[in-house]
Parts: structure tokens; sequence; C-alpha cells
């Protein structure tokens, strides 16, 4: 078994041969695919923390009453559950939130999955381990960047200079031959889910795309002196001085700009002719995910026509750390997002590419069963959605925790649920749909080997 | 000719020494090169040696929302350290006051009796007094302190709170961190953020399981302690196996929450402790209060700290186990290094040298966590005043969008129309980057977040990074010249952001013949570059209007809008060195 000290050197050993003209010598040392066909990647990262107990909630009667007891006040409504059969685990079994009657549709019609119980782990571990201190625990479980940094990245919060990304080791295993990147992030900047990637981020905003602003090109022409050519061209001058300056900051200013000013200039000529889409995104004041998926999907709609046979697109969904007045927020939350994946699916299905767009939510973790008045504190596992990519529909992937205080499941008798499945595990099975091969798998999942025992948890049909 | 009077930092204050010295007008000249004998490099290697155009920019753009060159035409007539104890003298610029002053804020309203601004108001008070205040340390370090002790309006919709929160940072910038804490952990904003107004002791019978955690866990990750066991310098300690060592237990956590039990809204009673609806009232800005009735009594084990008492006996109240508690988290051996770096982070350099830190981590621990001692001395050290010349390859930082705002607009001159001018006065949108409006409390950047590319492969950090993609960094820079200057100037007069006399003065360095406008590019060098322009760079800005034939609308103002634009969206201007 691996202990801690070996996975932290283990990580750092991989942030370290990202290192300068190492990482160029070895990144050389393997080949880039070239696919053929084409498939996108959809974080859909729920800021936060979402409450997700209360989004798959257990419907059968010993497990409900545990769930009641456990949550009290914020438990909901048995009858107002939005009944769902898993595969294989009998009738009505399990119960979405009451407001998300769209994803309940799209997991009877065998689009839409869930994990059971998923989360940030060093190795695979039980309670028996964690109480006789055999167990290496995530270091600072709980907090919000511990969980993001195993989501996000696959690594330990500690291990944080490197600070590299999941969908950033991913972009490098592919060629990308399309003008515009195939990392594309929406309303979350330069996250860490999309860095260490060798090629850059296309940033796009829910306000619309984003694209510089040149007033040669807009009405206020007459407020220029040099035509835009010969300005871009001095631009790009002044970018290659920062690339040749001494000084890194110079450097990376210098390489982001340059980019930036070709990417703004490809992307007026590429995407000003989007067709509109024709399903309508609802709105989504709580969360912003609508926004954001609605991007996505328009991004996605032409990936063909711009030859771009991978994408691995971020979404920042926000609001979900609640402490306070947690039906509040969260009841909105859940409907803004059953309906928005619905429309994004609906999107997807439009297109012909719903079985090649795999959208999937991530979270910091899930939260306590107990309460602390009207919210919930931070936890570690608990379910996520999946859906589209061709995987297997309507089923529930794992092992759904017994969602009693002080179960063989509940990490301290608050309700804090120990994950039966890796974010690692998560994010191998992902990989490999996209293309990865299982030489490459630790280069993009660094800590898999520490799951041998189960390295593709079978959701792809 | 400029004569000054040199006073050492090391030497008594009554011993001087007159030194008469050419002002140079434009590039930097670093006097303290070899060949200098030790002596004199020791009275030089202090802030009192005479001060360049360039060098005077340098540090304004560390100090100050920007510089301007009435700013540096005046440090360069006075030394470092006189112009920072001066703005320690300088009143603090109130942003409730100023917003009701010059009419952005309404005060009372029909339902509130405090004033009332909303979104727009509150960042266009903010703005006018980044652009305006004559306190401009006491400004930046709020600002910065408000990235470090984080609430956010994205969570908690209540500008006027808001803005009471922001002045509880200005009001506070230079005491110590004891207090601030407090004061920070008392605060109204704070407490709904975090969710410590309202918390209180479990109580089965109200299905309340145990007290909410939130503030507890944030209080010493964020606003303190961190993660990890720092030493002095800020570097991680490690265990004998090699290992990081957390600082803290979940069991810890859950101690501290029950201290944090109590507190509630000064509006509140006991009888109203315990509805849900926590709202804000806009006539109350003053702290949160006890009430005992809802605190955790129970004896509690905190962290242990040489010279002070970890447990916490039965029976004391919210007000006494509070004290006990910050002061156990501000005398704790990490939070000098942990704060110092990130104010270094702030003001100077995303990765100050271990020895830097140790400095200022020192002064934090000799002075008590005072900030004004600590400030002074992030910004005197010799790394910030010469790291750009001793560490050329790794030191500075990237320019966060708001202070790219700000300075450009401080730079060139342009002076905010006093009336509110609607939403389109507010560029912060454009920037993505607004004050007290991160995504959560992990501030809008984390500080040890380095991205992909030369920063990584060398284990550099930029936190502000975090918010560049390729995209966004060409998007803000020549949002900077479109919005602020062409938009503008195709505005009726009465209704644009800014004052049209904004550029005017630009305009006047523009010679007649329209090209290789020299005195213009030297201007906005010291004004928007600190000096740092290459003659490269200055040869591209220069011949940019040469071969002019055919050129479109050519006339000063145009030129002066060209060569903004090239500048906002150069390497040199995204970076502060």
């Amino acid at each position: 078994m691996i202990n801690r000290r070996n996975f932290l050197k283990a990580s750092a050993a991989s942030t370290l041969t990202g290192a300068g003209a190492l990482n160029l010598s070895q990144a050389s040392a393997f080949a880039a695919q070239t696919p053929t066909d084409f498939k996108t990647i959809v974080c859909v990262y729920l800021d936060g923390g979402n409450d997700s107990f209360n989004m798959l909630v257990p419907n059968t009667t010993a497990e409900y009453n545990a769930y009641a007891q456990s949550r009290q006040a914020l438990a909901h409504d048995r009858l107002a559950l939005q009944s769902i059969s898993p595969r294989g685990l009998g009738a009505n079994s399990f119960g979405l939130h009451p407001n998300m009657p769209e994803l309940k549709n799209m997991f009877d019609n065998g689009e839409a999955s869930f994990i059971a119980n998923v989360g940030p782990l060093i190795e695979p571990t039980n309670k028996a381990d964690i109480a006789n201190g055999s167990a290496f625990l995530p270091t600072g479980l709980g907090g919000h960047n511990t969980g993001s940094s195993y989501w996000k990245g696959d690594h330990d919060s500690t291990v944080n200079a490197s600070g590299d990304g999941i969908g950033g080791r991913l972009a490098n295993e592919f060629v990308n031959n399309a003008e515009l990147p195939m990392l594309i992030s929406s309303g979350a900047g330069y996250d860490l889910f999309l860095n260490h990637a060798e090629q850059p981020v296309y940033g796009i905003s829910p306000a619309g795309l984003v694209l510089m602003r040149d007033y040669n090109l807009s009405q206020s022409a007459r407020f220029a002196a040099a035509p835009a050519t010969a300005r871009r061209a001095a631009l790009e001058k002044l970018n290659m001085l920062g690339v040749n300056d001494k000084n890194l900051f110079m450097q990376h200013s210098g390489q982001l700009l340059s980019q930036g000013l070709n990417l703004s200039l490809t992307a007026q000529e590429l995407l000003g002719g989007i067709p509109p889409l024709e399903v309508e995104f609802p709105a989504a004041p709580f969360t912003n995910v609508s926004r954001h998926l609605r991007r996505a999907a328009e991004m996605i709609s032409i990936r063909e026509g711009l030859g771009m046979r991978r994408q691995i697109i971020y979404v920042r969904a926000t609001g979900f750390d609640t402490h306070d007045a947690l039906n509040a927020f969260h009841a909105p939350a859940m409907a803004e997002l059953s309906a928005s994946l619905a429309a994004f699916n609906e999107t997807m299905k439009q297109l012909g590419m719903d079985s090649s767009v795999l959208t999937y939510t991530a979270s910091d973790f899930s939260r306590t069963l107990t309460n602390t008045g009207d919210g919930t504190d931070h936890a570690w596992g608990g379910p996520q959605v999946l859906m589209g990519g061709g995987i297997k529909g309507g089923e529930l992937f794992g092992s759904y925790p017994v969602l009693e205080l002080d179960s063989d499941d509940d990490y301290n008798g608050d309700g804090r649920i120990i994950p039966t499945t890796s974010v690692t595990q998560h994010a191998a099975t992902i990989a490999k749909w996209f293309g990865v091969p299982q030489s490459r798998l630790s280069a993009v999942v660094p800590n898999i080997s520490n799951f041998s025992g189960q390295q593709d948890l079978g959701f792809f049909a | 000719m400029i004569i000054k009077i040199l006073k050492s930092f090391f030497i008594s204050t009554t011993l001087c020494v007159t030194v008469i010295a050419f002002a140079p007008l434009t590039h930097a000249t670093d006097t303290r090169a070899a060949g200098l004998t030790p002596i004199i490099m020791l009275l030089l290697d202090d802030d009192n040696e005479e001060i360049d155009m360039a060098s005077a920019s340098r540090f304004l753009m560390q100090a100050t929302y920007g510089p301007t060159l009435d700013e540096i035409t005046a440090l360069t007539n006075s030394s470092y350290e006189k112009w920072i104890d001066n703005q320690f003298s300088l009143p603090a610029t109130n942003h409730i006051e100023y917003g009701l002053e010059i009419g952005h804020f309404r005060p009372g309203g029909t339902i509130f009796q405090g004033p009332v601004p909303g979104r727009t108001q509150r960042y266009s008070v903010w703005n006018h007094i980044a652009m305006n205040a004559p306190d401009q340390l006491r400004q930046r370090m709020a600002f910065a302190l408000s990235q470090i002790f984080v609430v956010s309006d994205r969570a908690v919709s209540s500008h006027s709170i808001a803005t009471g929160y922001y002045d509880l940072l200005v009001d506070n910038a230079f005491v110590s961190y004891r207090e601030l804490l407090e004061k920070v952990a008392l605060n109204q904003f704070m407490g709904r953020f975090l969710g410590m107004a309202g918390n209180q002791r479990a109580n089965p019978d109200l299905n309340i399981i145990r007290p909410d955690e939130n503030f507890a866990r944030e209080i010493m990750q964020l606003f303190s302690i961190g993660l990890v066991e720092l030493e002095l310098d800020g570097t991680p300690k490690l265990d004998a196996n090699g290992n990081q060592i957390p600082t803290y237990a979940q069991s810890d956590v859950e101690e501290l929450a029950k201290v944090f039990t109590g507190w509630h809204l000064e509006f509140i009673s006991d009888a109203t402790f315990d509805q849900t609806n926590r709202g804000l009232d806009n006539r109350y800005l003053g702290p949160m209060r006890a009430f005992a009735n809802f605190h955790d009594v129970s004896s509690k084990t905190l962290l242990s700290v040489p010279g002070f008492n970890s447990v916490i006996p039965p029976n004391q109240t919210a007000e006494q186990e509070l004290e006990q508690t910050l002061d156990i988290l501000a005398n704790h051996p990490n939070t000098a290094p942990f704060i110092s770096k990130q104010l270094i982070q702030r003001f100077v350099t995303s990765n100050p040298t271990p020895a830097y830190v140790r400095r200022i981590s020192t002064v934090f621990n000799e002075t008590d966590g005072d900030l004004q001692a600590v400030i002074k001395a992030i910004l005197l050290d010799a790394e910030a005043r010469q790291g750009h010349l001793r560490n050329p390859e790794t030191f500075g930082k990237i320019k966060e969008p708001i202070l790219k705002l700000t300075g450009f607009w401080r730079g060139v001159g342009l002076l905010l129309n006093v009336p509110l001018a609607g939403p389109s006065s507010i560029r912060f949108e454009q920037m993505e980057q607004t004050p007290l409006s991160a995504p959560s409390v992990f501030n809008f950047f984390r500080p040890d977040f380095s991205p992909s590319g030369v920063l990584s492969q060398n284990g550099l950090f930029s936190p502000e990074s975090q918010l560049l993609t390729s995209t966004s960094i060409v998007t803000m820079g020549s949002t900077l010249t479109d919005f602020s200057l062409i938009s503008n100037q195709s505005q009726n007069p009465n209704s644009a952001t800014f004052t049209a006399i904004a550029t005017d003065h630009l305009e006047l360095l523009v010679p007649d013949d329209l090209v290789r406008p020299e005195a213009l590019v030297e201007h906005l060098n010291i004004v928007l570059l600190a000096g740092s322009m290459t003659d490269e760079m200055r040869e591209i800005l220069l011949n940019l209007h040469s071969g002019s034939d055919g050129y479109a609308a050519l006339n000063k103002l145009n030129v002066v809008n060209d060569i903004l634009y090239l500048i906002t969206l150069s390497p040199d201007f995204n970076v502060q060195r």
C-alpha cells in the first residue's frame, strides 16, 4: 500500500516533469494523439460544496427513515421526491430533489446516471482504518481547497506549487489542429482544472463571446489614427519583447497577450456567425449555470466546423456553500441545475452530439447530514451527476452509503460520509473514454495507481 | 537641481549627510552600483537617497492606486520614509461619508434609515476614492486586507453593510493585526457571510445538532494561520518523514465552532435570535453583540500556542472566549509569516525570498502585529526597492485587473465626473474583478496559484494569473483605452464618465507633424510603466505613425489614443516590477 509520503513525492515528481526544458524533452518522448472522432467533456463545477444528499435521496422505507432522522428539518418530504428506479436496485428505490423533474426524465430515458458516493481519497479508505490511524487521508479534509484540489487536479492541497489540473493534463494528450484552443472556460478565469496545459485557455463569458475591443472595428473608428493592421503589428512586436525579456512575468505576459491577440482575431472570424440555438435555456439567477451551459453549447455546436476534435469545457456554477438558509438557495439551485442540464442535453440531441459530449457535475464536497440550524457544514463524499457521452443511463454507480449517524459510512458522527469511490477513479474513467490509453493514464490522473483494484468505474457503455 | 538631506535609516536621526544630486528626468539609474565604499553603501542603502522620476513612480506603483505626475514629482523632493509617514498622518477617507457627500448615497430611505447605496453607487464611490483620495496607502492597505479577510457581495447583497465593512478595513488599516482580527470577526457583514451571526450552541430540541463550523474553519485557514505549519520565513515546516504538518484537525474546527456561538446582529433580540431570516439592517453598521442564552459554555480545548492557555474553562462568556481565542490565533507562530507573505504579494512581488518574508515576519512579531510597522517594512525593504535589480528574472507580479484600471486612470490623469454617470461609468465588469465581490471567501485568486507556462516551469507563484485567460487579458487591456477614452470621447460631455479635459494635457505632448511623439511616450513611460520602457519598445511606439500615408483621422487626440492602446496591451503595462 502506498503511504502518504510516497504519494506526495509522486505528486511532486509529476510536477517537476513540467519544469522548463525538461518538460519539453519529456513531452516529446510520447506522441500526443491526433484523434479522428469528436469528443467533448463538460465539467459543471458546483462551487462551494453541493448538499448532494438532498439531491439524490434513498426512497426505500428503512433507508429513507435513516435519512430523515439524520437530516431532520432539512429532509425532503418523501412524497415530494422525484422517484427513480436505478437499474438493478428496485423500483422507486431512490428519489431526486423535488425540483428536479427534468433530471428524473433524463434518468428515466437512459440519458443520465449518478455516481453514488464519490469524493477525494488518497487510497481506498474505511472507517476502521481511519479509527486505528492506518488510513492516509487528504490534508485539510473538509477545506474547500482540499476538495477542489482533488476534483480539479487529483492532487493533495499541500502540493499546491504545481497547481495543475486534470483538464489541462488531459489536453496535453491530444493534438489540436483547430485555430481555437480546446480548453474553454466559462465564468471561471484560468481555473485550476484547466491549468498545466501547453496550449492556451479560451475564456468565454456568459454575457457573450469575449472579443478584443478594437476601436477600429467599432463605430469609434474615427478615434484612431493608425489602421488596425499597423497597430496589431506593433502589438505583436511588443509582445515578442516581453517573450524575450529576462523577467519571467514579462515572458508570461508576452505569451498570454500574443496568444490572446491571435485568438481574438481568429474568434472574430470564426465565431461571428454561430447559428442561434433552438432550445431555450432557463433563467438561473441563483447559480448562473444556465448562461454558462448555453455558451458551452454554442462552442460545441461549431466544433466540427472548427475541426476541434477534442474539447474540455469548464463551467462554474456558484453559491453552493450553504452554511445558512440552505433551502432558500438549494431548492432553486437544484431547479436551475436540472432545467439547465435538460436544455443542454436537448441541444446536444438536436445537434446529434449527445453521445459524444459527456457532462458531469463536481463539487468541493458534499455536506454534513446534520445541520446547524438552517444550514450544513463541509463534509466529504456524495452523489454526482453523469449525463450524455454514451454512458449507461438510468444507473447508480458505486455504493450508496447508509445515511445514519455514526454508521460505518460516517466519518465522525456528524454525517460526514466517507467516499466509497474516489475522484481519481472518476477522472480516470472519463480520461479513458476521452481516448487516453492505459499507458498514459497516470500522466493524466497521477493517483490512479493507488486504486489498481478498480481503475474504471464502468459507467460508459 | 535638487538639494536633499539624507537621513540614515541605520544611524541616529541626528546624524545628517547632505548630498547634492541631479534628479534624472527619465531613465531609472541605480546609484547603488559597484564602486562605492561600504560606509557610503550603508548611507545610500536606505530609503533616503535621491529619488529619480522612475524610481518614484515605481515606488508609487507599489504603494498607491497608481502613480500620478504630481505625486511622482513630490516624491522626488522627499523620501520614501517621509512619504510613508505622511501617509500615516492623513485622515482616513471614509466611503460612507464620501458617498453621502458627493450624493451617490442617499441618507435614509423610506424603509431604511441608513445610507442607501446600490451596487453601482458603491463601486462608483470606490472608484472616486481610489482615483482622488490623498490617503492612498491606507486605501491600498484596505484593498489588500479585503483580499485576505474576504467578504463578498455575491453572497450578501447589502451595499450599505458592504461599504461599512470596507470602511472598517480603511479605518483599521494601520492598527494591530489582533485588533483588526477582532473587528473583522465581529463585523455584521462578516457575521452574515461566514455564518457567525446567529450561530448557536447545539440544541437538539431545536434540531440544531452542533454549531456552524464555517467561520471557525476560515478564520484559521484564511485569516490567521493557514493549513500547514510554517517557518518564520514562510516556507512549510516538514516532519521527520519530510511531510508537511497540518496546523489543525477537524476536531479543532469543531471546538472553535463552539467558541463562536451566541453572537448576532445588533438589532436582534433573544426572541428573534433563532429566526432563520438573518437579514441585515442598513441602520446598523456596528459590531455584532453577544447573547448569553445562545452561547456554548462547555469547556473547550483550542490550539496549543506557547505562552497562551489553550483550555477554555466552562461557563465563560462569549466575549471572554473570543478574547482568549483571538489571542491564540494572533500569537500562533504561523500568523506572522502567513499574513506577512500575503501582504508582500499584494504590494510588491508574488515570490518574495524567504529572507524578505523572515524580515517582515520579524517586524510583525516584534511589534505585536502592528500593521503600520509591517507595511512600512514591506515597502522600505531592500527587496522591495531593489528586487528588480537583484532578482530581475523572478521579481514582480502580474497586475490584477483593478490595479490596471486605477493605474491607467490615475497615470493618464483622467478626472472622474462627480455626478454618477450611470452604470456605464463602472468598468469593473469588463475587468472581471470588483472590490468586495470575489466568487468566494477564497478571494479572486489563491496566493499559491501558478499558471502553466514559464512561471510554473520555474516554480513561481502568480496569484493574479488565476483571473487571466489569454483572451481576457487582451479584452481587459483594450477595454482600458476603448471604454475609458474612446467611448468617453464619443459621448456628450455632460453625460461622459470623465471630464472633457482628460486628455488635453496629453495632446499637448504630440508634435505638430504628428509623428514620433517623443515627449508623449516619455511621459507615459514614467506614469504608466515606472520608467521601465526599453529602447526597443520606445522605437515601436514612435514608429507607429511614421509611415502615415493614408492614415485615417490623423490628429493629436488620435495619436494619443493609439499610443495608449499599445501601452495598455503591452507586457510592460501588465507587469509590476
